[in-house]
């Protein structure tokens, strides 16, 4: 039996270790996809790169770098919900900008937390309390500005 | 409300069944995707038409009515914004932008989206 081939999405962190992956790379066991899956996170690393885009993205939309700053702690903890609640799914995060094609000038920032699951009510419910944290930990006047999304990635 | 917005929902909630079970509507193949389109679009209407009604806006008939609607529900329940933005983008890509393509899981995706954003309105 051959090695399960594993590739992993640069900025991302394994849990595990780099010797112990190793181990596991040399390992024939079928459950190594499996592990894998369960043991990949943003790191810190990640979440600048992804800070840095945001901050970049949102300049663009006319929205102050303080008000920006302030959706970091907001996207921490959805993180850790999402991570609590798909535990073995891999969670990609995206920013960019919606421009809408009928109303003009309308431009909102789309903040997309991508989840390999096809689970369409838990990923509904999940939402819900991403969107409720981020109401919570904004400024009213950041609300316009932007919105919060979760799709199903593709199960590979 | 003369006409009831939820009958858009029914309508998409028939395409994605008679798609999975291949009956109801007389499908060509090469026609799949425009009913995947046509649901699509119809569920943003459902949600957005209930969201209008429900913030007394039906009168306003500009065509930023859009923007208006999703701006108004970020006071009221940010979640319901959230939600209705995702599908007002799902709907834009699937009467305006024919580069990509749209399965069955859109429209399946875009019905649960739609469902939470309707309960969340009329429950309120």
């Amino acid at each position: 039996m051959s090695t399960p081939k594993v590739e992993f999405a640069e900025g991302y962190y394994e849990v595990f270790g780099i010797p112990k992956i190793n181990a596991l790379r040399e390992s024939t066991s079928s459950t190594f996809l499996e592990l894998m899956k369960i043991n990949i996170y943003p790191t810190d690393k990640y979440l600048e790169k992804f800070y840095s885009r945001l901050r970049e993205i949102s300049e663009a939309l006319g929205v102050k770098p303080h008000l920006i700053a302030q959706l970091e702690t907001p996207l921490k903890k959805a993180l850790r919900r999402l991570f609590s609640s798909f535990p073995r799914s891999k969670i990609d995060l995206n920013v960019d900008i919606v421009e809408d094609i009928e109303v003009q000038n309308w431009k909102l920032l789309r903040i997309a937390f991508v989840v390999e699951s096809s689970d369409y009510e838990k990923l509904q419910e999940v939402w819900t309390s991403v969107s409720r944290i981020f109401a919570e930990e904004t400024p009213k006047e950041l609300l316009n500005k932007y919105y919060v999304a979760i799709e199903p990635g593709e199960l590979s | 409300m003369n006409f009831n917005p939820l009958a858009f929902r029914n309508i998409a909630l028939r395409i994605s069944s008679s798609l999975k079970s291949c009956r109801d509507i007389p499908l060509k193949k090469k026609e799949e995707e425009a009913w995947i389109r046509t649901g699509i679009s119809r569920l943003y209407y459902a949600a957005f038409l209930i969201a209008r009604d429900k913030l007394s806006l039906n009168s306003y008939t500009r065509s930023d009515v859009h923007k208006l609607v999703i701006n108004k529900l970020a006071n009221i329940d940010p979640i319901a914004k959230d939600k209705l933005s995702e599908l007002r983008k799902k709907r834009n890509q699937a009467d305006y932008n024919i580069r990509e393509r749209m399965t069955i899981n859109d429209l399946l995706w875009s019905l649960a989206i739609a469902e939470d954003v309707i309960k969340r309105l009329l429950k309120n």
